[in-house]
């Protein structure tokens, strides 16, 4: 499947607040899973999953998007998002699925770039 | 008369509501720290390692995999449009078995399709089908019914077994529309069969 025309918003929730990122960037959704510490990282980065022999850097969207931390429980979701110049992954509660535009009350969330550029380096594949 | 004025629903402090509640359930129903944390290291472990020559290089068919009373099913994501929770059913009168009614999606209404009726899927107890994958070639979309989203995958097309190596007893209908089975028992739709079933067309006139 090509990325590069998808045409469309990945809905997904965190809490009670839905949010969107554009299903082009959207690379995958996958069930949470266990993720590597990585020590003295920003507090940004949560650690690192390895996902088909890549290392990606997990961020931390809840404190990104200030709300409550907690620790990934087995029914939340990792959603792999890429661009041109990064790779990353975020955990949420829930996917709610694919929709051709965005809702009144759902925030766009598309700056990966420059939430990556803001944390610190960390060792990743890109 | 006397008119009963009503206060405009809040839909935030309802999704608030709900999420104090699901996270109430959640406290309540958890696997333990040590139970969750055997389950996330073992999906870890699961997509750790690289993925075989065959699906890196290409040679792979990217499918949205459903349940379907207990059955999984997968369907080519090159015709998939987006996938919802299902909302708003209208029953439509006049229509064959499998057509489970219409919803509105984004001012645009869709025909929702009942598989396990339309290909004669075997039953398997009482079933939930709580989402809905709309499918589009061209000027076709219909929405089918699921019970569960599993998620999008790549099945590799050299593991795609013929369609006779799906389950001993499967209609003439599902066969058809079989285009093969993956490992894991995973069956694939064929797409572009099932949005061309001859079932699909309806044209019934009622008298008035």
């Amino acid at each position: 499947m090509t990325t590069g025309k998808l045409q469309g918003f990945v809905v997904w929730a965190l809490g009670a607040k839905r949010f969107a990122s554009p299903l082009a960037m959207v690379e995958r959704v996958l069930p949470a899973l266990a993720i590597e510490p990585v020590p003295g990282a920003p507090s940004g980065i949560e650690g690192i999953a390895t996902l088909g022999g890549r290392r990606v850097p997990v961020v931390d969207m809840r404190l990104h998007l200030r709300l409550r931390a907690r620790e990934p429980l087995p029914s939340d979701h990792l959603v792999l998002v890429r661009t041109p110049r990064s790779r990353l992954a975020f955990f949420v509660d829930a996917v709610e699925g694919v929709e051709p535009r965005m809702d009144g009350d759902t925030t766009l969330v598309d700056g990966f770039d420059d939430l990556l550029a803001s944390l610190d380096p960390v060792q990743h594949d890109a | 008369m006397r008119t009963r004025r009503t206060a405009p629903i809040d839909w935030a402090q309802i999704r608030q509501r709900l999420a104090r509640v699901d996270e109430a359930l959640a406290r309540d129903h958890q696997p333990s720290a040590d139970q969750r944390r055997s389950i996330l290291e073992a999906r870890a472990r699961a997509v750790a390692q690289s993925p075989p020559a065959a699906i890196a290089a290409g040679e792979g068919l990217d499918v949205v995999e459903f349940e379907l009373a207990q059955v999984h099913y997968a369907v080519d994501a090159a015709f998939v449009r987006e996938v919802q929770a299902l909302k708003g059913l209208t029953d439509l009168p006049c229509t064959p078995p499998f057509v489970s009614g219409i919803i509105n999606v984004h001012g645009r209404i869709i025909a929702v399709i009942d598989l396990k009726s339309l290909l004669e899927l075997p039953e398997s107890g009482t079933s939930d089908l709580n989402k809905v994958i709309i499918l589009q070639r061209g000027e076709v979309e219909f929405g089918i019914l699921a019970e569960r989203i599993i998620g999008a995958q790549r099945v590799p097309l050299s593991q795609l077994q013929a369609s006779q190596a799906g389950p001993p007893v499967i209609g003439a209908r599902l066969s058809r529309c079989l285009r093969g089975v993956a490992p894991g028992r995973l069956l694939v739709l064929d797409a572009q069969r099932l949005m061309s079933e001859p079932a699909l067309l309806v044209d019934e006139e009622v008298s008035p």
